[in-house]
């Protein structure tokens, strides 16, 4: 009948015969339709969970359209979230295959360690024969290796410095022999050669579909966009075969993998912002996996025994910027000064009361896991307000107000929020005698260009690492002209010269003693303090075995399987 | 005048309009203080000059500022609106992919608002003082007072969470591919192609996020109704049809509520603008992607060409809202000309 009603609506349109009242007529079917749809449409009680019913398939869940999953190519792909899932679509001469193990680097496309000439300015590297790419069948060279690195470095994207700031050049030597020339001996080779941009693609297909390598790259590349449309061109266990940002991402086995094969037959990457939502996705089983790594949920999920904490050491920490200038350092231009306010915080209450217990400290900017932070961990500040005021009564200082400015609304890494973090740092802070600081929440971009610029007097920021050795830790901080030094203007000629050395070192045990007594300067000069460094934790369902922590790139999906019982 | 003459000088007015949007929202944008180039650079690539330089360039941003403005009226032209600085990809293609889901959205809480809204306006009205009444501006003030996150967050808990009767977020079940585009809304796209299972799935998902969305429509749409009805029905010319000896319905139907609707239309108008300027906390508590989610991460990244894709969408939307309002009022009462 309504059908019938509609059909006649129109027809009087059509012989333009409709009045007023038609009119009324046919607003008044939409809802009308929307009123006779909704029963249809209701579903019975105790819907089925896609997820559950296929055990060959991945889901996991994370803020895809908040900004992080910007693109699926190794020549841009700058953020920690995607990587998940890139880590096992495209591959590195070098990975870390033990989250538990930071420090554990072993060859993925390499065939062992690479070979340094005596002056340590020219590394040669075997690299896996026989190896394929995914998309094409195509065999992977040592060409494609040069290839790759030309684009990454002519693109002038957030990871070209990965090649500009390390390699003078590299050359294929022939089709599984790759020789890099260095700007300078780099012990730390090997490390670097583990970030996913320096991963290899298929540059015969990247060719064809708008990839350049060539200088002016970053105006007429467009392989990007076709690589968005749901392609990949590596030689990973999982190819990506849909992009879509505002609802999921999916990567699919390989078959021909050259490794052990895939542990699922399809990896979804679906789009859920709130982490509250998330987590009632992984206890219903709609999914398998989550980023909702507030330090709030996570005795929800220990209480529940479907569900477990994929949990290892990260190398990203929180740390607290002191600037060692007069004019914008003010008070904190004095050692001592900066020494007190690192004994007058409460650590341990930090990662206790406000993270959970879910994190570590290190006793500088090296993170625990890296060289030498172990042996320097025993020296770190503890905390002891006597200590503090004697410190600040040296520094001559007297009364004095601090500004300690933060990025309003963000979270420090391991998911706690500053805004909390801000005020517990204030009460400690003031525990010192004369001291009141005063917190000024910044809207975020505003607050890291004046801190870039050093304008800021006491800053709270975080460090994620690029790759994982102590040199990207050390360098930025300490150096005169590291990226974060910068920002304080710290400078201290002692730690420039340890530095150079300590790149330079190929025995690992004089490099060692070279990192503790860099880590030994940066913590008595305290222009940086770190508060923690925290967990890495990945909540799952608890049927998801053997994937691992991540350092860098938070999980590893690698060796993830489905445990066949469950 | 004539409809065609009334709506090409609409159309005139507009274009001004959305010139002087531009030029107030590119000033704004700018005028803000930081530099968006910051939010996108890493801590390495912001201190190297070449890197620095090669995105400020890709971004335009090494030009003076009315320069800027000129490049982007000239693209704007050719139907470019340039690169989002968040998403790193076309703003045009940004809003061809997130203006559909929003309009999905808001087309659905706008029905639903009208179904359940106007019946209870009208109950409100007639059965004033009385208990119908009662419940009516009960739903009305909860509808319009109860916090969108908080109403999100336990409907997604109950049905989604405890009974399990409605799916969670997102617009489809996981796994599940949307029908091909034609408009690019997912359950419109699912009947036009006659994909029933998709189709299924998206109505069950649009449920939820449209209840929780609708419901401040809803209680505007009922309170508005309800006080214009009921100053209807003390009109002299409500008495003289009483008085005529007709039917209680046919003085309800025939003659209050067209009077009636005419300021619940400006208020309908108005509000189905505003939910198609997005609906922020909706959509991100149901992951749904719309501009509303859009718009919030372009500001927090200072990405100003967004910002203007979306102002200029916004814009557009409320006159064209606004146009059909002055159309409606023609059809609802007569002696309203177009003038």
């Amino acid at each position: 009948m309504s059908t019938d009603h509609t059909v006649n609506l129109l027809r009087a349109l059509h012989a333009k015969k409709l009045n007023r009242r038609s009119m009324m007529a046919a607003a008044a079917m939409v809802p009308a339709a929307g009123l006779l749809a909704g029963p249809a449409v209701l579903v019975s009680p105790a819907r089925s969970a896609r997820a559950q019913m296929d055990p060959r398939t991945l889901v996991m869940l994370d803020n895809i359209q908040g900004g992080n999953w910007l693109y699926f190519d190794p020549g841009k792909m700058y953020e920690i979230n995607p990587a998940a899932g890139f880590q096992v679509t495209y591959e590195c001469l070098y990975h870390i295959p033990d989250g538990y193990e930071i420090g554990v680097i072993e060859p993925l496309l390499a065939e062992g360690d690479p070979e340094f000439s005596e002056d340590g300015l020219t590394a040669t590297i075997k690299i896996k024969p026989g190896v394929k790419f995914h998309n094409s069948g195509n065999e992977m060279t040592a060409a494609d290796w040069v290839w790759s690195w030309d684009r990454l470095k002519n693109l002038l994207s957030n990871p070209s410095f990965l090649v500009t700031d390390f390699m003078e050049s590299y050359t294929a030597v022939d089709d599984t022999t790759l020789e890099i020339k260095l700007l300078a001996p780099n012990a730390a080779l090997k490390g670097i050669l583990t970030s996913l941009p320096l991963s290899v693609v298929d540059s015969k297909v990247a060719q064809e579909h708008g990839g350049v390598a060539e200088e002016g790259a970053d105006q007429s590349d467009t392989l990007t966009d076709w690589l968005n449309e749901g392609n990949s061109i590596g030689t990973g266990p999982y190819l990506l075969t849909g992009w879509d940002i505002t609802s999921e991402i999916t990567i699919e086995a390989n078959p021909d993998y050259w490794g052990d094969p895939a542990g699922f037959d399809r990896i979804i990457f679906r789009n859920v912002a709130d982490t509250s939502t998330q987590l009632q996705l992984l206890e219903t089983g709609e999914a398998d996996m989550a980023y909702a790594a507030d330090p709030d949920k996570m005795q929800q999920i220990l209480d529940n025994p479907g569900l477990q904490l994929i949990e290892g050491p990260s190398l990203a920490y929180e740390y607290l910027a002191l600037h060692t200038g007069e004019d914008v350092g003010g008070p904190l231009a004095k050692k001592e000064a900066r020494q007190a306010i690192a004994h007058a915080i409460d650590y341990q209450g930090i990662i206790d009361g406000l993270m959970a217990g879910r994190a570590v400290r290190p006793a500088t900017v090296v993170p625990l896991g890296l060289l030498g932070a172990e042996a320097v961990a025993e020296n770190a500040f503890q905390t002891d307000l006597a200590k503090a005021n004697e410190l600040w009564a040296a520094s001559g200082n007297g009364p004095s107000e601090l500004t300690l400015t933060y990025g309003a609304g963000q979270t420090a890494p391991g998911g706690l929020n500053r805004d909390v973090l801000s005020a517990k740092l204030q009460a400690d802070i003031q525990g010192i005698e004369g001291v009141t600081v005063k917190l000024l929440p910044m809207d975020p971009t505003q607050r890291l260009a004046d801190y870039r610029a050093a304008k800021l007097q006491f800053t709270m920021s975080d460090w994620s690492p690029d790759y994982a050795d102590v040199h990207t830790y050390a360098q930025p901080f300490g150096a005169t002209t590291g990226a974060a030094a910068k920002r304080v203007v710290y400078s201290n000629p002692e730690v420039d010269e340890l530095l150079e050395t300590g790149i330079g070192q190929t025995d690992e045990t004089e490099r060692e003693a070279t990192y503790v007594q860099i880590q030994e300067i940066l913590q008595d000069d305290s222009a940086f303090i770190v508060e923690f460094q925290p967990n890495y934790v990945v909540p799952a369902v608890a049927s998801v075995k053997g994937a691992a922590p991540h350092g860098v790139y938070i999980v590893q999906l690698r060796f993830a399987t489905r445990e066949e019982s469950a | 005048m004539g409809i065609w003459a009334y709506a090409g000088r609409r159309l005139l007015q507009s274009i001004l309009v959305l010139f002087l949007v531009s030029i107030a929202t590119f000033a704004l944008a700018h005028a803000v203080p930081g530099d968006p180039i910051e939010a996108i650079l890493s801590e390495r690539a912001a201190g190297n000059p070449e890197i620095r330089a090669a995105a400020e360039k890709r971004y335009g941003l090494d030009q003076p500022v009315p320069l800027q403005y000129v490049y982007y009226m000239r693209n704007l032209f050719q139907g470019d609106l340039g690169e989002s600085l968040s998403t790193r990809r076309p703003v045009m293609q940004d809003l061809q992919q997130f203006v559909p889901g929003t309009m999905e959205l808001a087309l659905a809480a706008m029905i639903f608002a009208l179904i359940a809204g106007i019946p209870l306006g009208i109950l409100g009205a007639i059965f004033h003082g009385r208990w119908p009444d009662h419940v009516a501006r009960f739903i009305a003030l909860i509808g319009t007072s109860v916090p969108v996150f908080w109403l999100g967050l336990l409907a997604l808990y109950v049905f989604f969470y405890r009974l399990q009767w409605l799916p969670g977020p997102g617009r489809l079940d996981t796994g599940m591919q949307p029908a091909e585009r034609i408009t690019g809304m997912v359950t419109v796209d699912a009947i036009l192609r006659g994909n029933w299972e998709v189709a299924s799935s998206s109505i069950q998902h649009l449920i939820l996020p449209t209840i929780v969305l609708g419901s401040f429509a809803l209680g505007i749409v009922a309170r508005m109704l309800r006080s214009s009805l009921l100053a209807a029905l003390g009109e002299d010319y409500v008495r003289t049809a009483r008085a005529k000896g007709l039917r209680e319905r046919s003085v309800v139907n025939g003659h209050a509520i067209r009077n009636a609707m005419i300021p619940t239309v400006t208020v309908l108008g108005l509000t189905f603008a505003g939910l198609l300027a997005g609906a922020v906390l909706t959509e991100t508590i149901f992951s749904w992607p719309g501009i509303g989610r859009y718009s919030v991460t372009a500001a927090l990244k200072l990405d100003y060409p967004a910002l203007l894709g979306v102002t200029l969408f916004v814009a557009t939307a409320y006159i064209f809202v606004n146009f059909c309002v002055d159309l409606v009022y023609g059809i609802l009462d007569p002696r309203i000309r177009l003038s």
